[in-house]
């Protein structure tokens, strides 16, 4: 399991990376969490009957979209826990700064980001992701609207982009919306920082903070 | 054939809810033999149950605990439900079946019946009186709202619709948010039909200090589907208790789903028949019994034990509160998303003459944007829709977000005997039958919605002139109060149980909770159960008390 989720994983960045001990640890019991039953089950079944090797990408993603939200939730989680630290530094980089001038917000964290690029690969749109990055960094001055209004194609992803961003979930379609693959992806997103509050569920301070404005 | 184990108990309670934790452990610091069963287990900790809640598609009151949910015993959200509704109008309200029962996702919010509550029948000829009236009930409301820990304004509730207090509330009110500030500086002059709007801050069971080992609300702005600190109540406060108590024995089984109660011919319970997590089935025996297994759960149970039988109140007037909202923007920020969901109300227009002819409501003013009629990705989905990008983006981000004011009504659903729980013909995981719903909207009710959305559009012009409202896209949506199906009245002809909750016919089984209520009142139930439960449990030891000690 982890060697083919190995591979797979080289392929989807597209670089070699060997993971380590601690690692392949945080991988074992991810895929040993009952609570990603469901996933480990859809995940062994596709590891069993499927070679990404043969078949491409795009039909991988197929597969993975027949089944339930658990296991595109087992097979991101597992996939950020053997791709951490994001092995592609320039690709990280160059992320980052567009994430930074498509959202707005400066300074984003980069292990945010990295794994919002992971989700974007990993999910249909995520084969136009390097063409979006492309276009995007060709024109760093123009303004957004007007260059995927040239280039309709990349127009999805970016939306998707900066949607994830923002909510934290990851859109796939017109109806779907997935649950993103890590808990910092949702406590992260920037609509909080947008509204001046705190995600739920994180403390937002002391008892009756929020009968006063928020503090600068 | 069924294994008899263990001893006589004096109770045992089946549910380990906020009604049969706050009973079991009544009896217990009583130095009573308790025995509580409960179909669900123990659920992880807090920090699990919030991972769950983020990595979960379907974001609901239920997300975090249906993972967590005993494959017999599944939640009522969950695809394997042992609940099925007809096609029709839902009933759109769950329930869980684990130990805390639906006190881990339930609201908080304390108001306390009215008066006028009580006595429907008589001052508006609509449902049906209850056998009890406020003042019976009012020393137990004190004595819950000390139980669970109810931070309240005691002077503005004293009084409120004739619903005189005896004692302060145990901690000073939550604060209002910032938002109900806005609000409070704008609703002097407005009125409804000729009422006069008044913002009232809402009781609510959630620490405005440290509270019992508990610490004070943190504003973590996520009281459902989960406090992740515990300042607000849930039943595992008085589960833990009952673990603690050092008089009388006691005992949670988890993971035990009650079957069957079996009655002798003079109608009083010999034992229970539940199977356990290993499969097989025990008989379990004790003096009393008492079942909290809420408003779906025990009228299932009644009807697969064959027990009240003849009487068609068992399982009909199924009641819940209809809540309809309305979300405006404003001129001004008003900052949601901090602190609890809601703080404050509006009283007004929970009682009236014209209760006659339409449903009573409360008000609820919201702090959490949009609410349940939309979720935050609308504003990201419609600022892209726009073509907006980078600091665009954020500041109109933060300026539709920073600018919502939600309202919301709860209302009143009448007791309809065609609104209901019966047997369906499918099975459940135990090849028992499961529960079957059969619901409606009913005129008066339908006059309730309708006389809502007046009101809030009123409330809403009025606060925020020129806002951009939205709407619900529901008819109506459930508020998770499921009542009903058990009423309490005077003899079996016109009830189930009387007053304290003792079933007609048979003298040592009880029920307690929501399924007693014989009307539903404008306001969250869980106060007015917690009290009816402190109540009974005071019966309850009387009647385990041998008769020369009593005297």
């Amino acid at each position: 399991m982890n060697e083919w989720l190995h591979r797979l994983a080289n392929r989807i960045a597209n670089v070699t990376v060997e993971p380590t001990l601690q690692q392949r640890q945080a991988l074992e019991a991810i895929l040993k969490d009952p609570r990603r039953k469901t996933g480990f089950e859809v995940v062994s079944a596709i590891a069993s009957t499927f070679d990404p090797e043969a078949g491409g990408l795009s039909l991988l993603r197929a597969q993975i979209r027949q089944h339930d939200e658990a296991a595109v939730v087992a097979l991101c989680a597992a996939l950020g826990a053997l791709l951490l630290p994001w092995p592609d530094a320039v690709l990280s980089r160059r992320f980052r700064g567009l994430s930074e001038r498509l959202t707005g917000f400066a300074s984003l964290d980069d292990r945010l980001t990295d794994l919002h690029l992971l989700r974007l690969l990993v999910e249909p749109l995520g084969d136009t992701v390097g063409a979006a990055i492309e276009v995007l960094e060709s024109a760093p001055e123009a303004n957004v609207a007007s260059l995927l209004a040239q280039h309709p194609d990349i127009k999805p992803v970016v939306e998707a982009w900066v949607f994830q961003l923002y909510i934290g979930d990851t859109p796939v379609d017109a109806t779907t919306v997935l649950p993103p693959a890590d808990a910092t992806a949702h406590f992260g997103a920037l609509f909080w920082r947008a509204a001046e509050a705190h995600p739920p569920m994180l403390a937002g301070g002391y008892f009756g903070h929020w009968h006063y404005r928020p503090e600068d | 054939m069924a294994e008899r184990i263990g001893d006589l108990h004096d109770v045992i309670v089946v549910g380990a809810g906020v009604v049969g934790a706050l009973i079991a452990c009544r009896l217990r610091e009583a130095g009573r033999d308790v025995l509580i069963l409960d179909a669900g287990g123990t659920l992880p900790g807090r920090d699990r149950l919030v991972e769950n809640h983020v990595l979960t598609a379907r974001r609901s009151p239920g997300g975090p605990y249906r993972a967590e949910a005993d494959p017999r015993a599944p939640s009522m959200e969950s695809d394997s439900s042992d609940v099925i509704q007809p096609p029709g109008p839902p009933f759109k309200s769950t329930y869980e079946r684990m130990v805390g029962g639906t006190t881990w996702h339930w609201f908080g919010l304390t108001p306390r019946m009215i008066p006028s509550d009580f006595r429907l029948r008589t001052l508006y000829g609509r449902g049906v009186n209850w056998p009890i009236d406020y003042a019976d009930l009012e020393p137990w409301y004190c004595e819950a709202e000390r139980e669970l820990g109810v931070s309240g304004d005691h002077a503005e509730q004293d009084g409120l619709l004739g619903g005189f207090r005896s004692r302060e509330y145990p901690m000073t009110p939550v604060f209002s948010s910032y938002s109900d500030e806005l609000v409070r500086s704008r609703i002097d002059a407005l009125t409804f039909e000729g009422i006069p709007l008044r913002l009232v801050n809402t009781p609510q069971a959630r620490n405005s200090r440290p509270y019992q080992g508990r610490p004070a609300c943190a504003g973590n702005s996520s009281c459902i589907p989960i406090c992740p600190i515990g300042a607000k109540y849930d039943a595992t406060v008085h589960i833990e208790r009952f673990a603690r108590v050092e008089r009388g024995r006691g005992e949670l089984r988890e993971r035990t789903v009650v079957t069957r109660i079996a009655a002798a011919e003079d109608g009083s319970i010999s034992h229970l028949e539940a199977t356990p997590p290993d499969g097989n089935p025990v008989e379990l025996h004790a003096r009393l019994y008492v079942v909290a297994a809420h408003a779906i759960e025990t009228p299932r149970l009644l009807l697969l034990s064959g027990l009240c039988r003849g009487n068609t109140h068992v399982g009909a007037y199924l009641m819940d509160h209809f809540n309809r909202a309305l979300v405006t923007t404003t001129d001004e920020q008003t900052f949601p998303f901090r602190g609890p969901p809601t703080t404050s109300g509006i009283d007004a227009l929970r009682d009236g003459p014209f209760r006659r002819l339409s449903a009573a409501f409360r008000v609820s003013l919201g702090n959490d944007g949009g609410g349940r009629t939309f979720d935050n990705a609308r504003i990201i989905r419609q600022a892209l829709s726009e073509g907006r990008y980078g600091a665009d983006l954020r500041d109109t981000v933060r300026q539709r977000a920073t600018r919502l004011i939600r309202a919301a009504c709860l209302i009143e659903v009448l007791p309809d005997p065609a609104n209901r729980v019966s047997l369906a013909t499918d099975k459940d995981p135990l090849g028992l039958p499961k529960a079957r719903i059969d619901f409606h909207v009913g005129d008066y009710e339908q006059a309730g919605l309708d006389r809502a959305d007046k009101f809030l559009k009123t409330l809403l012009d009025g606060i925020a002139p020129g806002g951009s409202q939205t709407a619900q896209a529901s008819a109506y949506d459930g508020a998770g109060h499921i009542l009903g199906t058990t009423r309490m009245g005077a003899t079996s002809s016109d009830s189930v149980v009387d007053s304290f909750g003792r079933v007609h016919g048979h003298s040592n089984l009880f029920i307690a909770g929501c399924s007693t209520f014989p009307t539903s009142g404008t306001c969250n139930p869980t106060l007015t159960a917690a009290a009816l439960s402190l109540r009974l449990a005071d019966l309850l030891i009387t009647e385990l008390t041998p008769a020369e000690v009593r005297s």
